[in-house]
């Protein structure tokens, strides 16, 4: 799931290069603003979300070999 | 009276302690200081009762029992087994060698004198 | 505002930077970590990443290209959203490897290969100094800005003095925090620390302004979206391949860059931590540029035509008599800059030291690596690069003059870094890639950047001629730089990105399939690759026992200092199960302490000072099968399989050997005291069978007196069976005290010859013996060896058959070892019976009973091995003979 996360985040991202009017690249500044802004935020939230999952993952291995000897 | 017993023995000063105890008692004591020729000396004195040290040189006191219960005269002759090392098993094999009675070294004479009477029926 | 009030603020606020940072790094010392290791702060650190660039530039690049600049923030957003597994690949092989700066990582991977270092270290100062003296420039800006009544004001004539001294401050307090001590685990908790309260106080600056223009200057959000709609920002160009290419970029360089090396992956004390940063950061990155639009759209609205839109943050409070804020403001920006150099000279640093320095000092002096005092000289290599990388930065900032645009200047360094990409990550992710790929790939790549995109930002004709740039160099059209291979037309950056990340992953591959591995590579590669299975059990490159533990602590004092090495070698000694020693140099020993010094000194330099004393590394051929493929894989599996099978059967036979050792003494302690209740009870029964005979009374007095002695010379048997008893228990348990001294074997002799002559005095015996022959001294315990002499001539006495009773000692002396050989005449004892003897209570024959329970001989026995010597029943000779050997010189008791 949390690999997918910047996949989809990635679609959603370039999905404003595909709304703009025939043949043009000019974008309306704020609309897309807000549009992006709500997609950060909301990759934010799932992320926090996930982040307990990878919490709990990495206390079994978290515990590395590599500095027990410190 | 005729009451014979033969000490074998190794130990001079034990041989000569049991001696004098019995002898005072009004016994006629012989004694055998080894295990090998025990069975001739037992033969040729025919006792009444026989006080059988278990280690001996030559052939332990377990094998002269053998030896003599074996012998048909000598089957159901009285057999006092002394014994210095006193653990449970030697008087589990010296009874089923055949002892009639079973001793641990050190032994008080009153003890000594009453086990040789009541072997020899007294 | 004052400026030397603006001087004093920002002079205030160092100290304070210096206090937390002073601080953080006592609480450290002190073992109180706590929160200086929390995610909170490692999150903080992170924001790094968010420069003065970002602090003053992402409102210029909003203002010229409207929400292009949101790239630069939503690439890294993406990377810690959903690919942190990278990110924790990337921790646990630092945390493994100990890694010290992405040079090292690479250099590490690819066969502890000091050529990729020193190529990744030249690419990363490359891309680094413009992008240090953007920082310095911005400084220096806003500076001028606060310097000077207009709000926009340029270069001011002090700034190249305002810029020196920020450059050598900078400089100081890097040095300061950066190079305090040579740890190990190369972490900087006080740097760390003040980074965290700088992201802090930056964080709060951008808010604070953004807040005062959306609701001070504007009416809330949504007049500044109609404020918006009707400005020249209203309408913004997204070129697709801009977009695309710059999230892909921007995510790269958060890998890449060296600063984020460093805070991700050095500096990180917890894999665990990367769980908050996953979404602590992006929301980090998301605050900073929430306000970016607003702050350009009432700028380009409220500040004057022609002002820098890139000073906006400040120049806007500042035009509005908000002198606080814009001095806050000047904080946050003062703070951005500083903590991007601070972290970048620290990990520069380390890459140029330990990449370039120290194997160049290596090559030069191989042999002083023991000898010299390592430890300083990278310290002050790291100091002197920390120097070197702000003076290169301070110059380049001169050089240029410090009028570019920001931006431009941080994306051309983000395609610099970005160069490292697929090295890095098909290093970690694809055990076939090598040294050999990775080397042509970031050649490849770093040339067509330095070609297509660094040299052409210096402007036209500053260092490429705009003929070249129409035409191509010697008029070859495809090679025109912003046109590689006729591709025209393309935004130059995202042209060179393209062919230079193309080129750079293609010959990467190529490169990798084409060439094969050597052991180290090998090695490294599966470490690398599977560093989630192979936890622990990483293969070894040492061959054992070439290297000597001695040279191997004095070259880690060297670098570590002295009670980080011993207390690094007491503790692999003590896991070896030898406390109190110096280590084995066993192969897992020596693999890690290389890996301790990497920690200091990187892999390579590590690799190449342990090579020098522990021979080259070997790497064995189970080694290379274990790497080989994935069916090797399955082989360790099942070898571990065996190996624990086998460990199995081991224990079970050892416990099956002790269980029969443990009946054996049994059996044996069972025997012992049925002997001795034997022994005592044989002297007791006629003890007291005559004295119950004597307390009765009425005896001759001759028979008392008869039965007297019989008591008492029992009892004396009996004293003496208790006291052989007692000495051989001593004896055996190894705890006699040995009186050593010199004595002459001859005094020793004669006296045995005295004590034992009361051994049954009624019999003739001869003693012949060779008197110049025993005249040597030896150090030993004399009284313990005439013991033994005596008890071997009383056995000769008593049990000699021999009519005429003879007795020879002879006494050899050679290398060190005496013998005495005591040899009688009788009938010697049968062969079966020799190893008997020895015994205790091993009487051959009770008829000759002396008085003696069994014990003499044993007694010897162990008396002899407790001299360091052995007594043994000597064949072939006449009669019974026994021989005694002995060191001459008994050093020490055993």
């Amino acid at each position: 799931m949390a690999r997918f996360l910047p996949v989809l985040g990635t679609f959603l991202m370039i999905l404003p290069m595909l709304w703009g009017e025939d043949d043009s690249d000019i974008r309306n500044t704020a609309s897309d603003g807000i549009y992006l802004l709500i997609i950060w935020i909301g990759l934010i939230g799932v992320a926090a979300l996930l982040s307990r999952g990878l919490r709990a993952q990495g206390d079994e291995g978290a515990r590395d070999p590599g500095r027990e000897d410190r | 009276m005729g009451r014979q017993v033969l000490v074998i023995e190794d130990e001079p000063n034990i041989a000569e302690a049991i001696k004098f105890i019995l002898t005072r008692d009004g016994w006629r004591v012989a004694t055998h200081p080894d295990g090998a020729s025990a069975m001739a000396a037992v033969q040729r004195l025919q006792p009444d009762v026989l006080v059988l040290d278990l280690m001996l040189p030559g052939l332990s006191g377990l094998e002269v029992l053998r030896l003599i219960r074996a012998h048909p005269d000598l089957a159901e002759l009285p057999v006092l087994m002394l014994t210095a090392k006193g653990q449970e098993r030697d008087r589990q094999a010296a009874q089923q060698a055949g002892a009639n009675l079973f001793m641990t070294k050190p032994f008080a004479n009153a003890e000594m004198l009453s086990a040789v009477r009541g072997l020899a029926g007294l | 505002m004052p400026f030397n009030l603006l001087v004093l603020a920002s002079l205030a606020y160092v100290i304070f930077l210096f206090l937390v940072a002073f601080a953080a790094e006592r609480r450290a010392e002190r073992g109180a970590v706590g929160w200086l290791r929390s995610p909170l702060i490692y999150t903080l650190s992170l924001s790094v990443y968010c420069t003065a660039w970002t602090f003053y530039g992402a409102v210029g690049y909003a203002a010229r290209s409207g929400l292009e600049y949101m790239t630069i923030y939503l690439g890294p957003t993406l990377v810690f959203v959903g690919w942190w597994w990278v990110l924790r690949k990337l921790v646990r092989i630092g945390r493994q490897q100990r890694v010290t700066s992405i040079a090292d990582l690479l250099s590490s991977r690819f066969g502890k290969s000091n050529l990729l270092g020193v190529i990744v270290t030249v690419i990363s100062v490359l891309a680094a100094t413009p992008y240090i003296a953007l920082q310095l420039q911005s400084v220096t800006l806003s500076f001028g800005v606060f310097a000077s009544a207009t709000p926009d004001g340029w270069a001011k004539p002090d700034s190249d003095v305002t810029s020196i001294w920020v450059a050598a401050g900078l400089a100081a307090f890097t040095i300061l925090f950066g190079t305090r001590n040579l740890d190990a685990n190369e972490q900087h908790t006080g740097v760390v620390t003040a980074i965290a309260v700088e992201a802090i106080v930056k964080l709060v600056a951008v808010l604070a302004v953004g807040c005062f223009v959306v609701w001070g200057l504007a009416d809330g959000p949504g007049d500044i979206l109609a404020r918006v709609d009707a400005s020249q920002m209203a309408e913004w160009h997204m070129q697709p391949s801009r977009w695309t290419g710059l999230i892909f970029l921007s995510a790269a360089a958060v890998i890449c860059l060296p600063r984020m090396f460093q805070v991700l992956v050095v500096e990180n004390s917890d894999e665990r931590h990367l769980a908050t940063a996953s979404w602590a950061f992006p929301l980090y990155l998301m605050a900073m540029s929430l306000f970016v639009v607003p702050i350009a759209v009432v700028g380009l609205e409220l500040m004057p035509e022609g002002s820098n839109p890139d000073l906006f943050v400040l120049t806007l409070p500042l035009s509005q008599g908000q002198g606080g804020l814009a001095m806050l403001a000047f904080l946050g920006g003062f703070s951005s800059a500083t903590s991007m150099v601070i972290i970048a000279a620290i990990a520069l640093a380390t890459m140029v030291s330990n990449h370039i320095v120290m194997p160049f000092w290596l090559r030069m002096r191989p042999a002083r690596v023991v000898s010299g005092d390592v430890r300083r000289l990278v310290l002050l290599s790291r100091r002197l690069s920390i120097g070197a990388v702000l003076a290169l930065g301070y110059a380049y900032f001169r050089l240029s003059g410090g009028s570019e645009a920001l931006a431009a200047i941080g994306l051309i360094s983000f395609v610099g870094v970005a160069q490292m990409l697929p090295a890095m990550i098909g290093g970690i992710f694809w055990r076939g890639a090598t040294r050999v790929g990775a080397a042509i790939g970031l050649t490849l790549g770093v040339s067509v950047w330095f070609y297509a995109l660094f040299l052409p930002s210096f402007g036209a004709d500053a260092v490429i001629s705009a003929r070249m740039m129409a035409e191509g160099p010697f008029g070859i059209s495809w090679l025109r730089p912003q046109a590689l291979f006729g591709v025209d037309g393309m935004d130059p950056l995202i042209h060179a990105l393209f062919w230079s990340m193309v080129l750079n992953t293609g010959a990467f591959c190529l490169g990798s399939i084409l060439s094969f591995p050597g052991p180290v590579e090998r090695v490294q590669g599966a470490a690398f690759v599977n560093v989630f299975d192979a936890e622990g059990t990483g293969p070894r490159g040492w061959s054992r026992g070439q290297a000597d533990a001695e040279d191997l602590l004095v070259m880690t004092q060297r670098i570590l200092g002295d009670d980080d090495s011993l207390g690094f070698f007491e503790a692999q000694a003590r896991a070896q199960g030898k406390a109190g020693y110096l280590p084995d140099p066993t192969p897992d020993f020596i693999d890690r302490l290389e890996r301790l010094l990497a920690g200091s000194v990187g892999a390579a330099t590590a690799h190449a000072m342990i090579s020098q004393l522990a021979g080259r590394a070997a790497v064995s051929v189970e080694d290379l099968m274990a790497v080989a493929n994935e069916a090797a894989q399955i082989m360790e599996y099942s070898a571990r399989l065996e190996e624990q099978q086998g460990e199995l059967t081991r224990t079970a036979r050892q416990l099956r050997d002790a269980n029969e050792k443990l009946t054996q003494l049994s059996v044996q302690k069972d025997a012992f005291l049925s002997q001795i209740s034997h022994e005592l009870r044989t002297p007791m029964t006629s003890i007291r069978a005559f004295s119950e005979i004597l307390t009765e009374g009425d005896l001759p007095a001759e028979m008392v007196a008869k039965y007297g002695g019989v008591i008492h010379a029992e009892a004396k048997r009996l004293t003496r069976l208790l006291d052989d008893l007692l000495d051989l228990s001593v004896l055996e348990n190894g705890s006699v005290q040995l009186n050593l001294d010199l004595t002459n074997l001859r005094d020793m002799i004669d006296r045995a010859v005295a004590a034992s002559s009361h051994t049954r005095p009624e019999r003739a015996f001869t003693i012949h013996r060779d008197l110049t022959s025993e005249d040597m001294f030896l150090r030993t315990d004399s009284d313990r060896l005439t013991q033994v002499f005596i008890n071997l001539i009383s056995n000769a006495r008593k049990y000699c058959t021999a009519d005429a009773a003879e007795l020879r000692i002879v006494v050899r002396h050679k290398a060190g070892r005496v013998t005495v050989d005591f040899i009688d005449n009788g009938t010697g004892i049968p062969k079966d019976k020799q190893d008997l003897i020895f015994e205790k209570f091993a009487r051959l024959t009770d008829q000759t009973r002396a008085g003696g329970a069994g014990l003499g001989l044993a007694i010897c026995r162990e008396v002899m091995a407790n001299l360091g010597g052995k007594i043994g029943y000597l064949p072939g000779q006449w009669g019974a003979a026994f021989r005694v050997t002995l060191p001459l010189r008994l050093e020490k008791a055993a």
